[in-house]
C-alpha cells in the first residue's frame, strides 16, 4: 500500500446519522460528570464564602478546633483582649456563630447565625441592598433567602422567637447544607443562644499571619488558625462525608459513559466485521487492526467530549437560570480531568472491539 | 402480522435472529438504565441511612427540649428529673437517657464529624449490636465501620472526641451517612467531658400501649416535646432531605434525563438498522400498525432483558460497595425499579416508532432494487 487509508476516520464517518446517534449518547455521560462535579466544586467553593470574604486573616478559637461550619467553638470572652495586646494585630473582634435549624413556609433548612460587634469584624461582606447592623432589634439576612420566601427590608423576621427588623441583604452566598449567613448584633446573637457572654471566635486582621498564630497559641493556649486553614477543615469535612456519595455517583456515571463508547464502537466494528477481515486478508497485522479500532474510539470519545461540554455549559446555564441557590463551577482543572477521563473512557471502551477483531479468521471473510 | 396463514413473531424473531445485534442493543440499554437505577440506589440509600440510628431503637417515643424534633444539628436538653415522672406514666416500660452531640472525631490519621452519643450499655440508646469488640466502658467508644475505616483505627486504637481521649472498645454496623459517621461512649463520661450533669439530650421511652397516646400523655405532664418514633425519623429525614436532598436530586435527575435519553438513543438506532427489513415487511404488505407492532415487541424484549440485567448490576455494585468500608450505601427500592421499567417502556416504545415515518415515506419497491 503506497498511501495509507483512514481507515478509522472513514469507517466511523460512513453512517453519519448512527455517529450523531453515539457522539449524544457519549456527549450525554460526559455532561452528566461534569455537571456533579461541578456541582461539587461549586458546593465547596461556596461552602467557605465566609472564611473567604470576611476580611479576617486569622480565625482563634478553641483549642482542637478545625472548622469553622461545624465545631462548636467557645473561646473565653477576655481572650480578645489578650490577642489584642500582640504585636502585629491590626483589628481583633469577638463573633459568636452558630448553626440553627430555621423552619420557613414548613422548609427546614440550616442558617449559620453570626453576631458581630457593630463596625468590627465579622459582619457582612457584600450588602445587595440596605446597610448593615446597627442596633440589637436588627438583622441582616441573605439575599436568596429572603428572595426564597418573601422577605424585604423593613420586614419582621423571626428568629429564635425574637422578631428582628430586616435592615441589610448580603449577596446570595446560600450552599449545600448551608441556607445563608445571618447577621445579627453580638449582644443579640448570645441572648438568642442562651449564653449572652458567648464568644465562639476572635477575629484578627494582620498582615503577618503565621507569625501572629504562633503567638496567640503561645500566649493564649487558643487554636489561632488562618482563614485558609480553617476554610480548608471545612472543605475537608464536607469532602469526607458528602464527598463520597458524589464520587460513587460519579464512578458509576464514568463506568455508564465507558460502557456507552464501548458498545457505540463495538457495533460500529460488528457491523463492518466483513471489511476489517478483508483488510485482515490484505495483511494488516493486529497492531494496524487495532490501531484503526482505537483511532475511531479516540475519535469517538473525543468528539463525544467536546459534544458533552457543550451541554454541560448548557446545563450550568439552567442550574444558574432555574437553582441560583446552586453554584456549578468547572475550573481548568477540572477540565483538565475530563480530558484525561474521557481518554481513559476511549482507551478501555476500544479493548472490547480490538478483542473481537483480533481474534477475527481472516478466511472467514471469504466464506459468504 | 399475517405473513403465511400463521401470525409470526417478527419482532422476538428479528431480535434473537441475530443475537449478537439483539444483544448489543440490550447491553446499550443496560448501560443507560444502570446509570439510572444506580444513581437512584446511592440518592434512596443514603435517605435511608439517615435514621439508620432511630430506626434501629426499640423505643418507640424520643422525647425532647419542647418544640425540638431532630437529632442532626440540633440542641436538646432535658432536666434528668423528668425522667421519673415520665416513668411514672401508664404504659412506659423504660425510659433510657441519651447525651447527643456532633463532633469531629480525631486521630492522627484524620478527622472526621460525628453524631457522638452518650448512653447508658444496658438499658438502650446504643449500638443494635457491637460486631467486634464489645460496648464502651469507662474512657471507652465504639465507633461504626465505615467511621473506623475512614479514621483507619481499630479496637485498642485511640481516637479523641469531646475534648478528650478515648479507647476504641468495639465497632458496630455502618450507621454513617452522608453528613455524619457514629460513636458510642457511656452517658457519665460525655456528661463529665462535656460538664453536663443531670441532664440528657433525649429520653427513649418504650411503651407497651399505642406510642401515639403515650406521646400525647408525656406532652401533656411535661413541659417536653414528645414523638413516635416514626414521625421523629420522618422529621429527620425531611430535616437532611431539605439540606442536601436538592444537590442530589439535580445529580439524580440529570441521570435520569440522560439514562433515558441514551435508551432512546439506542432503540432508535436499533429500529434504525433494521429499516431495510422492515421495508421489505411494508412491500409484502404489512400496513403500518403491524411495523409498529413488530418494532414495539422488539423494543419491548430488549427494554425487559436490560431492566433485568441492569438491575442485576445494580444490586451487583451495591453488595460490593457495602464490602469496603465506604460509608455509601445503595438501596434499589422496588418503587424505583418500576418506575424506571415503566418509563423506560415508554421511551424506548417511541423511539423504535420513530424511524418508521421514513419507511412510510419510501416506495415499496425501492428495497428491492439493490
Amino acid at each position: 500500500m503506497g498511501r495509507e487509508v483512514p481507515v478509522g476516520r472513514r469507517n466511523l464517518l460512513s453512517d453519519r446519522r448512527r455517529v450523531a446517534v453515539s457522539l449524544l449518547g457519549v456527549g450525554l455521560a460526559v455532561a452528566l460528570m461534569l455537571l456533579i462535579q461541578g456541582l461539587w466544586s461549586g458546593t465547596l467553593e461556596r461552602i467557605t464564602a465566609y472564611e473567604d470574604n470576611v476580611g479576617a486573616q486569622l480565625f482563634v478559637a478553641e483549642s482542637g478546633t478545625r472548622s469553622f461550619q461545624s465545631d462548636v467553638s467557645a473561646v473565653p470572652p477576655q481572650a480578645v483582649v489578650q490577642v489584642r495586646e500582640i504585636p502585629g494585630v491590626e483589628t481583633a473582634d469577638t463573633i459568636a456563630a452558630r448553626q440553627l435549624i430555621l423552619e420557613l413556609h414548613g422548609t427546614k433548612m440550616p442558617v449559620m447565625l453570626i453576631g458581630s460587634l457593630p463596625g468590627g469584624l465579622g459582619g457582612p461582606w457584600a450588602l445587595e441592598a440596605g446597610r448593615a447592623v446597627a442596633a440589637d432589634s436588627e438583622v441582616v439576612i441573605d439575599a436568596g433567602l429572603a428572595d426564597s420566601h418573601g422577605y424585604g427590608l423593613g420586614d419582621r423576621f423571626e428568629l429564635l422567637g425574637a422578631a428582628l427588623e430586616v435592615v441589610g441583604l448580603t449577596e446570595d452566598s446560600r450552599a449545600l447544607g448551608n441556607g445563608g449567613y445571618i447577621f445579627a448584633s453580638l449582644a443579640t446573637a448570645g441572648r438568642l443562644l442562651g449564653a449572652p457572654d458567648a464568644t465562639s471566635f476572635v477575629l484578627v486582621r494582620t498582615s503577618s499571619p503565621v507569625a501572629v498564630a504562633r503567638e496567640i497559641e503561645s500566649r493564649t493556649g487558643l487554636e489561632a488558625l488562618t482563614a485558609e486553614e480553617i476554610a480548608r477543615g471545612d472543605r475537608d469535612l464536607y469532602d469526607d462525608t458528602m464527598g463520597s456519595v458524589i464520587r460513587v455517583m460519579l464512578a458509576i456515571a464514568f463506568a455508564a459513559g465507558t460502557l456507552i463508547v464501548a458498545l457505540s464502537v463495538y457495533s460500529s466494528v460488528v457491523d463492518r466485521i466483513r471489511e476489517y477481515g478483508i483488510v485482515k486478508a490484505l495483511g494488516a497485522n493486529r497492531r494496524r487492526l487495532f490501531g484503526i479500532v482505537l483511532a475511531q474510539t479516540v475519535a469517538l470519545a473525543l468528539a463525544g467530549g467536546v459534544a458533552g461540554l457543550g451541554l454541560f455549559l448548557a446545563a450550568k446555564a439552567a442550574v444558574g437560570a432555574w437553582l441560583p441557590e446552586f453554584h456549578v463551577e468547572l475550573p481548568g482543572s477540572l477540565l483538565l480531568a475530563a480530558f484525561v477521563v474521557v481518554a481513559t473512557m476511549a482507551l478501555v471502551a476500544a479493548v472490547l472491539p480490538a478483542r473481537r477483531i483480533g481474534r477475527l479468521d481472516p478466511a472467514s471473510v471469504y466464506r459468504g | 402480522m399475517r405473513v403465511v396463514g400463521a401470525r409470526v413473531a417478527v419482532g422476538r424473531r428479528n431480535l434473537f435472529s441475530e443475537r449478537r445485534r439483539g444483544l448489543l442493543g440490550v447491553a446499550g440499554t443496560a448501560a443507560a438504565l444502570l446509570l439510572v437505577l444506580a444513581v437512584g440506589a446511592v440518592f434512596d440509600g443514603a435517605m435511608r441511612q439517615i435514621t439508620r440510628y432511630i430506626d434501629m431503637q426499640p423505643a418507640q417515643v424520643f422525647v425532647s427540649q419542647l418544640g425540638v424534633r431532630n437529632l442532626h444539628m440540633a440542641s436538646s436538653s432535658i432536666p434528668l428529673d423528668a425522667l421519673e415522672a415520665i416513668e411514672t406514666l401508664p404504659g412506659v416500660t423504660s425510659v433510657a437517657p441519651i447525651l447527643f452531640a456532633q463532633d469531629g472525631l480525631e486521630t492522627g490519621g484524620g478527622r472526621r464529624l460525628s453524631y457522638v452519643i452518650g448512653y447508658e450499655p444496658g438499658l438502650g440508646g446504643g449500638p443494635a449490636e457491637v460486631e467486634t469488640g464489645d460496648e464502651p466502658g469507662p474512657g471507652e467508644i465504639v465507633l461504626d465501620t465505615a467511621t473506623a475505616a475512614s479514621l483507619g483505627v481499630d479496637t485498642g486504637d485511640p481516637v479523641g472526641a469531646l475534648g478528650t481521649s478515648w479507647s476504641v472498645s468495639g465497632l458496630v454496623g455502618n450507621l454513617s451517612n452522608v453528613a455524619n459517621g457514629a460513636a458510642f461512649v457511656q452517658l457519665d463520661d460525655f456528661a463529665a467531658a462535656r460538664g453536663l450533669p443531670d441532664t440528657a439530650s433525649y429520653l427513649l421511652v418504650a411503651t407497651d400501649r399505642d406510642p401515639t397516646s403515650v406521646a400525647a400523655a408525656i406532652e401533656r405532664e411535661t413541659d417536653l416535646s414528645a414523638t413516635t418514633r416514626e414521625a421523629f425519623s420522618r422529621s429527620e429525614r425531611a430535616l437532611v432531605s431539605d439540606m442536601i436532598g436538592d444537590v442530589l436530586r439535580i445529580v439524580t435527575g440529570a441521570a435520569w434525563l440522560v439514562g433515558f435519553a441514551v435508551v432512546a438513543l439506542t432503540l432508535y438506532a436499533a429500529t434504525r438498522s433494521r429499516l431495510r427489513e422492515i421495508g421489505v415487511m411494508k412491500a409484502l404488505g404489512a400496513d403500518r400498525g403491524a411495523l409498529s407492532r413488530v418494532v414495539l415487541t422488539q423494543a419491548a424484549w430488549t427494554v425487559g432483558a436490560a431492566v433485568g440485567v441492569a438491575a442485576a448490576l445494580t444490586i451487583g455494585v451495591g453488595s460490593l460497595l457495602a464490602r469496603t468500608s465506604s460509608p455509601v450505601t445503595m438501596a434499589l427500592e422496588p418503587g424505583a425499579l418500576v418506575r424506571v421499567a415503566a418509563i423506560s417502556m415508554v421511551v424506548g416504545a417511541a423511539a423504535s416508532v420513530a424511524p418508521l415515518v421514513k419507511v412510510s415515506r419510501v416506495d415499496p419497491a425501492s428495497v428491492f432494487r439493490r
